[in-house]
């Protein structure tokens, strides 16, 4: 059974609502209440499973890769420092849990042109400035052209566009110094302008 | 403030990451630049393609199979049922490999010498004659049909 470290009790009662909520339900755990772990897997989920599948573009990895997260959290959960936000701890494991799995996996994607012309109208209507409707494949889509685009560059840009970190909460994530989310944020958005240039510059006609 | 220093900034500027004061240059910049509103536009919209991702919706489901895995992992793992009292593998292979050599040592210890007509005629030795070789053993006599007077 995880245990509660030292001085975590004052940091967490010194922050404000969800803070409190998690220091809550993670005191209850560490207590030997195991089921109320699942209050802290209805909160993260959508967000964990999420980054899983964009990372990951394949459904049913991303819910195992999920899986395997939360029960990492769960065992590591005395490790826990209260240093910074839950969400921020649970979104480390999720990032170093999903580059393991892509090294295991090494798996071969469609090349960026064979995408183009399968799904060219599709993600031009992506980037159109004002889409009608979001279409039900879009997080399938959006996972495709993530995987174009190496680790890193992924990792921070789903951190920063899609869950929308502050630039302070992904240096905790990522275990970097906000110096280096401010660069790798820079580079990452130029390869992504870079990848789909044409299709962005198709708009501006 | 410099073109170029404003195009640094873009993109704190574009993630509300500058002070308020920042923030209103830029803005002001951006109204008179279309070169740097270009720029600006090409990853609003890149970064928007992005955030229009929906989160995958909450699952009771998966939050159940969660705790039934953490919950699995935490039971005693069960002891191995074992049949009874059992000897060690090593013992039986060497019993087996023992009593093979017993039985070598006994066959040897009985050998007979084997003596036919083909093993004296086709002998190596030309003196060793089937005379010689009924002399030195009678049984042979019999078997070439000589008596031991003619021995």
């Amino acid at each position: 059974m995880p245990q509660l470290p030292d001085g975590a009790a004052a940091f967490f009662m010194s922050g404000t609502g969800e803070k409190i909520k998690d220091f809550e339900v993670i005191l209850k755990v560490l207590s030997g209440n195991r089921d109320a772990y699942a209050d802290i897997v209805r909160r993260y989920q959508e967000r964990v499973r999420g980054y899983c599948l964009s990372m990951l573009a394949d459904e049913a990895l991303a819910d195992d890769a999920a899986q395997e997260v939360f029960i990492k959290a769960y065992q590591s959960l005395g490790l826990f420092k209260g240093n910074s936000l839950f969400s921020t701890w649970i979104y480390r494991i999720t990032s170093n849990h999903c580059v393991d799995v892509l090294r295991k996996l090494k798996r071969k994607t469609v090349s960026w042109e064979a995408l183009l012309e399968k799904e060219g109208e599709k993600i031009e209507a992506l980037v159109a400035v004002a889409p009608e409707k979001i279409d039900p494949g879009t997080p399938e889509l959006i996972a495709k052209i993530l995987s174009h685009l190496s680790e890193k560059t992924r990792e921070i840009l789903i951190l920063r566009e899609m869950h929308g970190l502050s630039y302070q909460e992904i240096a905790e994530s990522l275990g970097c110094s906000l110096d280096a989310v401010k660069s790798r944020l820079k580079r990452a958005r130029e390869e992504l302008e870079m990848k789909m240039r044409h299709l962005l510059e198709l708009k501006d006609v | 403030m410099e073109h170029q220093e404003i195009r640094e900034r873009l993109l704190a500027f574009r993630d509300m990451e500058l002070p308020e004061g920042e923030r209103r240059d830029i803005a002001f910049h951006l109204e008179t630049c279309a070169e740097c509103r270009g720029v600006f536009s090409r990853w609003e919209r890149a970064g928007s393609a992005l955030r229009r991702t929906p989160l995958p919706a909450a699952s009771e489901e998966f939050v159940s199979r969660v705790l039934g895995r953490i919950e699995a992992m935490e039971e005693p793992a069960e002891e191995p049922v074992t049949a009874g009292w059992q000897l060690p593998r090593w013992i039986v292979m060497g019993l087996g490999y023992a009593f093979g050599v017993f039985l070598m040592f006994i066959a040897i210890a009985n050998r007979q010498p084997v003596l036919n007509a083909d093993s004296v005629l086709l002998s190596e030795m030309p003196q060793h004659t089937q005379w010689a070789a009924a002399y030195e053993n009678p049984d042979a006599g019999q078997m070439f049909g000589m008596s031991k007077e003619e021995v």
